[in-house]
């Protein structure tokens, strides 16, 4: 089992890797994150006074925050998730499961070729027994 | 992997074959559903295509599997059997976990 360490710890890296560095706006409500920060009033907004109104813009995620009505200069929020990926993030990540994929491949090949070994032992021997089963038969 | 083993793949060979099948179509399922809901834009959970895409996809992912399997392990109906159950299994789960 030694030979399938290596690629099952590249493996479960490369997995956590793409799951924390790709944005999830498709996973359960909660876990988007904002990734707008503070901002002032944009092009707009309604200035009464000292308070800025800003217009609420459509957001594709319910977790984001509403606009806030707050002193002029310290307007926060409606902006929050905006779901997109950035074709970057997409790339390293198709390249991480791509690599993830070959290594698992990998583990594949060796195991297939460990499954398929006993077989040909006995077939070459005639005082040889059955190759043992992984139960995958029964 | 617990259904796997329940299923009667408990070998050690027999569950890294089944973990090394995972590894190769979880992510790729995954980023695909990311990628599709990106480029459709927000609420795109909500749209009537979105579940039987998912289904069709996990149907894929299915037969991949079990190509896969029958390679590194060889195998029947029973494989075929348990494959279905095992992708049951995670498709129940990924709905509750998205909250479909």
């Amino acid at each position: 089992m030694t030979r399938f360490v290596l690629p099952t710890v590249l493996a479960v890296v490369l997995v956590t890797a793409v799951l924390t560095f790709v944005p999830a706006p498709v996973f359960a409500d909660g876990v988007a994150l904002p990734n707008e920060g503070p901002k002032t009033g944009t092009p707009g907004s309604t200035v009464l006074a000292d308070v800025v109104i800003e217009p609420r813009t459509p957001s594709p995620s319910p977790t984001s925050p509403a606009p806030r009505i707050s002193a002029a200069g310290d307007v926060q929020g409606g902006g929050g998730d905006t779901g997109s990926t950035t074709p970057v993030v997409l790339a390293v990540s198709a390249a991480a499961v791509a690599l993830v994929a070959g290594a698992s491949v990998f583990g594949l090949r060796r195991i297939a070729r460990s499954q398929a070994q006993p077989a040909t032992d006995a077939e070459t021997s005639a005082t040889s027994e059955a190759p043992p089963t992984d139960g995958a038969d029964g | 992997m617990p259904v796997a083993a329940a299923l009667g793949l408990r070998s050690r060979r027999a569950l890294g074959a089944v973990v090394c099948v995972n590894l190769v179509t979880n992510p790729a399922l995954n980023l695909a559903a990311i990628a599709v809901a990106d480029l459709a834009g927000g609420g795109v959970r909500a749209s009537s295509w979105w579940l039987p895409a998912l289904l069709v996809a996990e149907l894929v992912v299915t037969v991949v599997e079990w190509l896969l399997l029958r390679w590194a392990l060889g195998g029947g109906a029973r494989l075929a059997a348990t494959v279905v159950l095992m992708n049951a299994a995670s498709f129940a789960v990924g709905l509750a976990i998205w909250g479909i």
